[in-house]
């Protein structure tokens, strides 16, 4: 069971990790934290489940299209939400991706209706024995996947050129413009990267919390893991994620399901007070 | 003397309504708007005049609503004692949450969006004292005596004087040494701790004042609707609540007023866009906030300054 617990706490948490990831970009790109992010995880839901499994399109194409169409997203919702703000303070940042949330959820649930769809497992939820241990495979799969995934954002931040104008950007803002690095082309490509992750993580949870409107509530767990994480460390994020999947996990499974979020929120007000750097950070 | 004249005619004017407004479903809703200003004043004090954030303002409305609920439905205890516990249930989560008013910017903003959704949880999940999602049916109605309240009409008196009692503190607090130490913390945090503001003692004043209003609020409402639930009290309300103060203009009182009453209205014009409803209010919020600054309350500042002008030429 331990074992089992620790695999699949990990998988859910590595799905974490990518919401997470998505929303330190944001913040370090435009210091908002934003709460649409969660609805970036429906939209790649829904567009993949759509084109799968109404318009018959080809799984991997489906997939494509869905991570592309969701990038785009996220960068129109910056448009529409945030980037002609008057006056751009965090209060008003906050509202309005709040207010986007509110809006996107709704118009999900307006366009797909109040029904869960539900989504093949990709490998099956049988647990195979493995080295004599007993893992489920599509545990591994999102796992290995998402670990796939933030390799390849990894490789993208350090040896791109945009990629290393993103992070130039996200050190030093002023110093970053002096030497010609175009800021609005860093924040279509921190909003595009961020609704893409959002979208990789909806993909993948598919067949475990099927189809919904109500998916992006995956946010309040991705926020925790953020906090974790330090807020403005993508190592933390993961980490923070992975970390919040097995204590999710060992909580559910031997202290209270009913109580279970509300622990980790606690968990979350804790870490903010007593070590806001993030638990990897120096207090 | 002419603002005194002014305060005595709206004075007048607001204890007239039930006299010609023999709707009942009008008068409900103005009900409901005092209670949102209720909500929106405290919250005004912390957003626009201490400059702090929060996303869980809907946890004092439920902390007091379900108090005063609980004290008059199942142990029976009046109403003119529910209310004024249910008020100091909020002002008390106030003072509680202290520790976390250390934090700033996004720190705070997510503490309390997350006091929100725990308090939330706690209320669907502690079934044998909430009544979980079912919530509490048949919440009592106030009664003096042998005399029971229970019109819209009757409520709307109540609920009037809470509100001028709540505007009245409001301002008193603005005004004083408290007030101005409050809008120091919001200008300049540092500068303020430097000549020997404690910041987070007052920004524990501020969240308990927003409290005991808000759970006031909330026991109103309660007893106006005879029942409660934890539906009534989720991230959607805290947002309303937030966008009633953000849309009439942080820091502005009246703006807060406006903006309650707006953010009531609103949805029951739009009802029969029933399905859109969300998507509208959402639309609204990103609309006033791209075009209007300064929300609501700046829209009405600039009209009478320019009428200002025109006089004075």
């Amino acid at each position: 069971m331990f074992f089992q617990f620790i695999l699949s706490g990990l998988a859910i948490g590595s799905l974490y990790s990518l919401v997470a990831i998505g929303l330190v970009m944001i913040i370090r790109a435009v210091d908002v934290i934003n709460f649409a992010q969660g609805e970036m995880v429906m939209i790649g839901a829904y567009l993949c489940f759509t084109f799968y499994t109404i318009l018959k399109i080809p799984f991997l194409l489906s997939v494509l299209l869905a991570l592309l169409l969701t990038g785009l997203a996220g960068f129109a919702m910056e448009r529409l939400s945030i980037h002609y703000l008057k006056k751009p303070s965090i209060m008003n940042m906050i509202t309005a991706t709040l207010a986007m949330s509110v809006i996107l959820k709704d118009a999900g649930r307006i366009f797909f209706g109040s029904d869960i769809w539900p989504f093949p497992s990709f490998l099956g939820d049988q647990a195979v024995t493995l080295l004599g241990l007993r893992v489920v495979p599509q545990n591994m799969m999102i796992l290995a996947i998402s670990v796939g995934l933030m390799l390849t954002l990894h490789l993208f931040l350090q040896k791109t050129k945009a990629g290393l104008s993103i992070r130039a950007l996200m050190t030093d803002r002023e110093m970053a413009s002096l030497v010609g690095i175009d800021f609005h082309k860093v924040v279509f490509l921190a909003f595009a990267l961020s609704g893409i992750l959002g979208a990789a993580a909806g993909i993948l949870i598919m067949p475990v919390i099927f189809v919904s409107f109500n998916m992006g509530v995956i946010i309040y767990k991705g926020l925790v893991a953020l906090v974790f994480g330090g807020m403005y460390s993508f190592p933390g994020a993961i980490v923070g994620g992975l970390l919040l999947g097995v204590m999710e996990t060992f909580i559910g499974g031997y202290l209270s399901t009913d109580y279970r979020d509300a622990i980790l929120y606690l968990a979350l007000i804790v870490v903010l007070l007593v070590r806001p750097k993030g638990l990897l950070g120096e207090s | 003397m002419k603002k005194i004249g002014t305060i005595i005619l709206s004075f007048f004017f607001l204890i007239s309504i039930p006299l010609w407004m023999k709707d009942i479903y009008y008068l409900r809703i103005i009900n409901m708007i005092g209670i949102s200003v209720l909500l929106t004043l405290g919250f005004n004090l912390l957003i626009g005049f201490t400059g702090q954030i929060s996303l869980g303002q809907a946890a004092f409305y439920g902390v007091g609503a379900y108090v005063s609920a609980l004290l008059s439905a199942r142990l029976g205890i009046p109403f003119w004692i529910a209310l004024p516990a249910a008020g100091m249930a909020g002002g008390l989560l106030g003072v509680l949450i202290g520790p976390v008013l250390r934090l700033r910017g996004h720190g705070l903003a997510m503490a309390t969006f997350f006091l929100g959704e725990i308090v939330k949880i706690i209320l669907v999940q502690w079934e044998s004292v909430t009544g979980g999602a079912n919530g509490i049916i048949s919440v009592p109605y106030p009664r003096i005596g042998g005399w029971v309240l229970s019109t819209n009409e009757q409520f709307y008196y109540l609920i009037l004087i809470a509100v001028i009692l709540n505007y009245f503190v409001i301002i008193r607090v603005i005004d004083s040494r408290v007030g101005r130490a409050m809008q120091a913390i919001r200008d300049n945090q540092e500068a303020a701790e430097v000549i020997g503001i404690h910041a987070t003692r007052y920004k524990i004043i501020a969240f308990m004042i927003a409290g005991i209003f808000s759970g006031i609020a909330g026991s109103l409402y309660a007893h106006l609707t005879a029942f409660v639930s934890p539906e009534s009290f989720d991230v959607i309300k805290s947002v309303e609540i937030l966008t009633m103060v953000v849309v009439g203009g942080a820091g502005s009182l009246p703006g807060s007023i406006i903006g309650a009453a707006l953010m009531t209205i609103l949805p029951e014009v739009l009802r029969i866009f029933q399905e859109y409803r969300l998507i509208l209010f959402g639309g609204m919020i990103l609309f006033i906030l791209n075009f209007l600054p300064k929300g609501l309350a700046g829209l009405t500042g600039q009209a009478f300054s320019g009428w200002k002008r025109k006089k004075e030429i």
